[in-house]
């Protein structure tokens, strides 16, 4: 017969074995899900910083736009106003056409720097419809380029703090300096949708783009910088000959 | 009286114990060749390690079978375990020889086959029979698996950084480390065991198969964690 012991013995030994060998499973679980969660901290504080820093680069950019537009509004303003006045003395009541194709040109110089400092003054932006800003905009372009900028807008305005709308309309010039520059386009559409998120869209009927290619890389990255700054996403559409589709838009 | 080895290690039993042990036998036989349908439905996931791990399981599945026969047949099966155990070590082995990157690991690897073998080889010589089951050889392999496994499963856990319930070489390493590590006192001491009592030896052999069906049991659902070519650590 068996000595009792010796199976007690055997039993105990083997169970002590599994519960050591299950504490070290046990201890490396324990371990991998708090380094786990501390990865996670990180990753969550590291967001928080990215947010903190994309905060402080849009004041520090509305603070310089802000500064910009004041100086325009006060100096360049005050300096072409005068000139303005002073090109009135000179040539009096006289009716000459260079003199008047002159004070034309000064009137739109004037006109344009007004509106210039009106648009990079973000205290302006905190009234401002940013739907109105964007139709003003488009009419002012098609008046001067003659190209047909159709604005359509849908759903009711939400809340948007000044900055954001200052940073949205800074991407819709952004968006359509290029479709005016580079795509050859007959005919270029903007609008904006209120619901159920915010989007902004450009789209053109112009030659297009290969999207991956390394020329369009620059104004793109630009474009999804900003719309990053507000925490927005930027989706692409385009191709050669296919015209170009852009939306910016809430996540 | 039938004497009949299990997988892994042997088993003795006699009229009383017979039915229970063989009901276990063939629970483990089923689990394996679940673990073998886990593997195979893998397939499309293969890896470097999943083959050697493959053919074990097959080998495994093999060798399971052919000691059922056995034991209806009433013959000593340790003959099939002695040539079993240096094929599984060497299988296991290279699979985890699969996982280490560098030279210094890749020597402690193969560095680790000697004792092994030499502990076979003197088991044999030793007794000079090849129907006495190579316990010490089982053990060393078992320790070298527990130690090489153990440090792989540390390196895992390390590096893997999504929850481990979903990390499929968690599971196939702990399954090893459990199994290798528990199973030591019972096989070797199964000889002594046996030549006092046949019956409590083969009770006692059940622990073993418990843990061999953790261990495969671990091993398959590793194996069905393998998805989309995702195995990352």
């Amino acid at each position: 017969m068996v000595n009792m012991n010796v199976v007690i013995v055997l039993v105990v030994v083997t169970l002590v074995i599994l519960l050591l060998v299950g504490l070290f499973v046990l201890l490396l679980v324990m371990g991998h899900n708090r380094r786990n969660r501390h990865r996670a901290e990180l990753a969550e504080v590291a967001v928080q910083h990215a947010e903190e820093v994309r905060q402080v680069e849009q004041e520090v950019l509305a603070q310089t736009m802000a500064e910009v537009g004041r100086d325009l509004h006060d100096n360049i303003g005050q300096l072409l106003t005068a000139t303005r006045m002073g090109l009135n003395r000179i040539i009096g009541q006289r009716e000459e056409p260079h003199a008047t194709e002159v004070k034309a040109t000064l009137d739109r110089t004037i006109a344009e720097v007004r509106r210039l400092s009106r648009t990079l003054n973000t205290d302006r932006w905190s009234e401002q419809d940013l739907g109105q800003a964007i139709a003003a905009e488009c009419e002012r372009v098609h008046h001067t380029t003659g190209l047909p900028v159709l604005f359509e807008r849908t759903g009711v305005a939400s809340f948007q703090s000044a900055d954001r709308k200052l940073v949205l309309y800074r991407i819709f010039q952004e968006l359509l300096n290029n479709a005016l520059k580079h795509a050859g386009a007959s005919r270029i559409d903007v609008s904006l949708e209120h619901a159920p998120v915010l989007r902004l869209t450009v789209s053109d009927d112009g030659k297009g783009f290969t999207p991956a290619s390394s020329t369009s890389g620059q104004g793109l990255a630009n474009i999804h910088r900003r719309a990053a700054l507000i925490g927005y996403h930027c989706d692409l559409v385009s191709g050669p000959g296919q015209g170009t589709r852009i939306s910016i838009h809430e996540p | 009286m039938g004497r009949l080895h299990g997988e892994g290690g042997e088993r003795w039993y006699t009229s009383a114990s017979s039915r229970n042990t063989i009901e276990l036998h063939r629970l483990l036989l089923l689990i394996m060749i679940g673990s073998g349908a886990c593997w195979a439905l893998r397939a499309r996931e293969r890896r470097d390690w999943t083959s050697w791990l493959g053919a074990q399981l097959l080998l495994a599945i093999l060798v399971q079978i052919s000691a059922e026969l056995y034991l209806l047949g009433h013959g000593n099966n340790h003959a099939l375990f002695n040539v079993y155990v240096p094929m599984e070590f060497g299988l296991l082995l290279a699979m985890s020889y699969t996982f280490m990157h560098s030279r210094r690991e890749r020597m402690v690897v193969l560095c680790a086959a000697w004792p092994f073998a030499l502990a076979y080889l003197w088991e044999l010589l030793h007794y000079g029979t090849f129907d006495r089951f190579v316990s010490t050889s089982f053990i060393c392999g078992g320790f070298t698996l527990v130690a090489i496994y153990a440090y792989l499963l540390v390196r895992a856990v390390d590096r893997s950084s999504r929850p481990l319930s979903r990390t499929p070489v968690f599971w196939v390493f702990a399954g090893m480390v459990v199994y290798f590590a528990a199973s030591a006192p019972i096989v070797g001491l199964l000889h002594y065991l046996n030549g006092l009592d046949k019956e409590v030896a083969a009770s006692l052999f059940v622990i073993n198969q418990v843990l061999a069906m953790v261990r495969y049991v671990a091993v398959g659902t590793g194996l069905c964690l393998l998805v989309n070519g995702d195995d990352r650590w």
